[in-house]
């Protein structure tokens, strides 16, 4: 997605995590996810950090890998010599009549319906417009096509399945040895029950904890 | 009788810690033995740091009841040197455990501890009373900001990038020097609304969160404008920086005060509180009664504060203990030290404080090594450099000596009986023995000691001096004392700038050798070169 306030340029999407790029006429701009958890008001920051297109020091995209469902906001500032930072553009997740993919990651035929009957869950609670893939041709016919086409951007991509992780982890963990559920970044402490180890959880609650149900 | 170890490891500021039965025989920080700072070094392990307390007690993991890891923790580093079987320890529990139970205070106590984050907190606040805590509040990194972070990422850009990318300062390691500009600087609007714009304090909430990047944004981006490019630019930054935190904290324990009238002593421990002037401020608030800062107050403090929980758990400390001082380090016996001068060639000769008293009083620099090494950041007279205080020029040939900067001051140790007659404010001596409070100095003396006082707000950051906690030097300050009629030494960390304190006597034989000093005492002689 894309907006413009007034000289700033700002590209933003969720797919595939977080990504956000801001073209404007300062050189730093700051970018912070933040994070509404269930009943609270108040949203709190998991990610946050300087992009620039013009120092080399900097990266000039905000990135943040996080793939289950997080209710997010990103929030963009800008600094004023005079009055400090300054909130530029906010976007909170809102997949309503928005195409959102699901992968089923699953070899498992039952495994597969079973999650598909929580992404129609998931769709009606959501309102969004779903691509749905499996390895199964008789489960992906359930789901109208017409979304798939080339170029048709996605709000949201979600892969369910079983994801060790292999990188990235924050040094005081070691999500690789327990077999974390996909999640990104380092902030486990609070974000919205994730990850949590699928060696423990059936496959109702997988999918569950992926969609955010 | 249980042997506990307590580890900090994987971050900056790694160490270990020994208490047997109730009693700390040895805590030791790991930049002492690997010689890399711990700013310098934001992923240290506390390897050396164990071997040496194995080799100097003869405890080790294998014949220990419990092994005490704090958060945040490696937990792979953790099953490698406990063998598998440990407890993992909240980072700000073990602060606060630290800080209580070693400040020898009776009744009711708050303790806070706060800094940049450990494990999932920036802050933690208890309510202690006759060896018991309870804890009140925990902010959470994610909805809590930190000043720990305002400090540490301005001191990280004010002087800029190297060419690897970080900061020619460093965080956790040179905020002190930041710290020692404020009182050279100036009220500036603008930099006064821009910290303002990073952190907002309301009843115990310091907020927005993620206070470290936007404080590194709004660093940054003022760097780049040039906003850092001259000193007093820096000064000016580093004094409203002083003036948002002290504000903000003064705020922070007038509520304290609203909500829990009846505790009017407060023990403190966490990275922000390495910042003696925002101690002075809290030290001065008419309702407090007594304030202790923990000595190792940063995270090198963390190993002790896990065995001392433990220590509490078990019942074999049952209420705040009164340290007489912190050389927990290690010691070196006469052996130890004849077995390491053969390797120089010096001359060697009895201690005579008063011909060292002497020697100070015409203006040489004394290195002072003795006992056991100094657990915290402080050099409290065991691995010390002495100098007269009387001469403003002494501080500049120190600095040049030591490759320090010129804004740093350096403190006093005073003859407890004398304290009260140079500083204003009487209260909290028991924190002053490890030099972690400002205290604003008495007109008559600014003009009798200026090597050591802060020249622009009149501010010292005194060491008492008794004979109990020091013998020897008491002695040699009573000789100087005749000589001078000044109750006053400086003391700075022997060490040269960019240098952990130094550990052992060869390190201290090098700096003689070096000419960073004039003589050395070392033990009960003097060395100096031929």
């Amino acid at each position: 997605m894309f907006t413009k306030i007034n000289d700033i340029k700002i590209y933003y999407t969720f797919d595939q995590g977080v990504k956000v790029k801001v073209y404007g006429p300062d050189s730093l701009y700051l970018v912070e996810v933040r994070e509404y958890l269930q009943g609270e008001e108040t949203p709190r920051c998991v990610e946050s950090h300087t992009i620039s297109n013009t120092v080399e020091r900097y990266f000039n995209i905000f990135k943040y890998d996080v793939e289950f469902f997080s209710d997010l906001e990103i929030v963009v500032y800008k600094m004023d010599y005079d009055y400090g930072l300054v909130k530029v553009f906010s976007h909170r997740f809102n997949d309503r009549d928005k195409i959102v993919e699901f992968k089923l990651d699953t070899n498992d035929k039952e495994e597969a319906l079973l999650w598909s009957k929580s992404v129609d869950k998931y769709v009606r609670l959501h309102g969004c417009r779903p691509v749905v893939k499996t390895k199964f041709p008789e489960i992906n016919k359930r789901y109208p096509t017409y979304f798939e086409r080339q170029g048709l951007e996605r709000y949201k991509t979600y892969r369910i399945g079983r994801y060790p992780k292999n990188s990235n982890d924050y040094k005081t963990i070691e999500p690789k040895h327990e077999g974390f559920l996909w999640f990104g970044g380092w902030k486990l402490f609070w974000s919205y029950q994730h990850p949590r180890s699928w060696s423990f959880l059936n496959s109702q609650e997988i999918v569950d904890d992926i969609l955010g149900l | 009788m249980s042997k506990i170890f307590g580890f900090y490891a994987g971050s900056h500021s790694a160490s270990s810690s020994l208490v047997v039965d109730g009693e700390i025989l040895m805590c030791l920080e790991e930049e002492r033995m690997t010689r890399i700072k711990a700013g310098d070094a934001h992923e240290s392990f506390p390897n050396l740091s164990y071997l040496k307390i194995v080799e100097d007690t003869n405890h080790s993991i294998e014949n220990s009841d419990y092994r005490i890891f704090v958060e945040p923790l490696t937990e792979s580093y953790c099953r490698y040197l406990s063998n598998g079987s440990y407890e993992k320890l909240s980072h700000h529990v073990a602060h606060n455990y630290g800080a209580y139970f070693t400040s020898g205070m009776e009744g009711k106590v708050l303790s806070i501890s706060y800094d940049g984050g450990g494990e999932s907190s920036v802050m933690r606040i208890f309510l202690c009373e006759d060896g018991k805590m309870n804890q009140i509040r925990k902010m959470d990194f994610s909805t809590t900001g930190s000043l720990s972070h305002l400090w540490g990422f301005t001191t990280s850009s004010i002087l800029g990038y190297d060419e690897n990318m970080e900061g020619i300062w460093k965080m956790c390691k040179d905020e002190g020097k930041l710290m020692g500009m404020a009182p050279e600087g100036e009220y500036n609007e603008r930099l006064y609304k821009i910290f303002k714009s990073i952190i907002k304090y309301d009843n115990y909430n310091f907020y927005p969160p993620r206070t470290d990047q936007k404080t590194k944004f709004a660093m940054d981006s003022l760097f780049l404008k040039g906003h850092f490019a001259t000193q007093k630019q820096r000064e000016d930054v580093s004094h409203n920086l002083q003036l948002v935190t002290e504000e903000l904290m003064l705020q922070f324990f007038s509520d304290l005060h609203r909500d829990f009238p009846e505790y009017t002593k407060i023990c403190l421990s966490g990275g922000l509180f390495a910042n003696v002037k925002l101690n002075q401020k809290i030290n001065d608030i008419p309702w407090v009664q007594e304030l202790y800062v923990y000595p190792p107050m940063g995270d090198e403090g963390l190993s002790l504060g896990a065995c001392i929980w433990k220590s509490v758990q078990l019942g074999e400390i049952t209420k705040p203990l009164k340290l007489s001082n912190v050389s927990f380090g290690p010691k070196y016996d006469e052996q130890k030290v004849f077995g390491i001068l053969e390797e120089y060639d010096f001359i060697k000769s009895d201690f005579d404080p008063k011909k060292i008293a002497e020697d100070i009083n015409e203006g040489k620099i004394i290195g002072w090594f003795q006992g056991g090494m100094e657990y915290g950041p402080r050099a409290l007279g065991n691995r010390s450099i002495l100098v007269r205080p009387t001469e403003y020029s002494t501080h500049t040939k120190l600095n040049e000596r030591l490759g320090r900067y010129d804004t740093m001051p350096f403190a006093p140790m005073v003859l407890s009986d004398y304290f009260d007659d140079l500083f204003t404010n009487p209260k909290s001596k028991y924190s002053t023995q490890f030099m972690t409070i400002c205290y604003t100095t008495k007109d008559e003396w600014i003009e009798k000691i200026p090597a050591v006082i802060q020249k622009s707000d009149k501010t010292a950051r005194p060491q008492i001096i008794d004979e109990d906690n020091n013998p020897m030097l008491f002695e040699l300050m009573n000789e100087y004392l005749k000589v001078s009629d000044i109750p006053v030494l400086l003391n700075t960390s022997f060490n040269i700038h960019g240098e952990p304190i130094i550990e052992n006597p060869h390190h201290a034989f090098n700096h003689l050798k070096n000419n960073v000093v004039d003589k050395l005492v070392l033990g009960k002689y003097v060395y100096e070169n031929k």
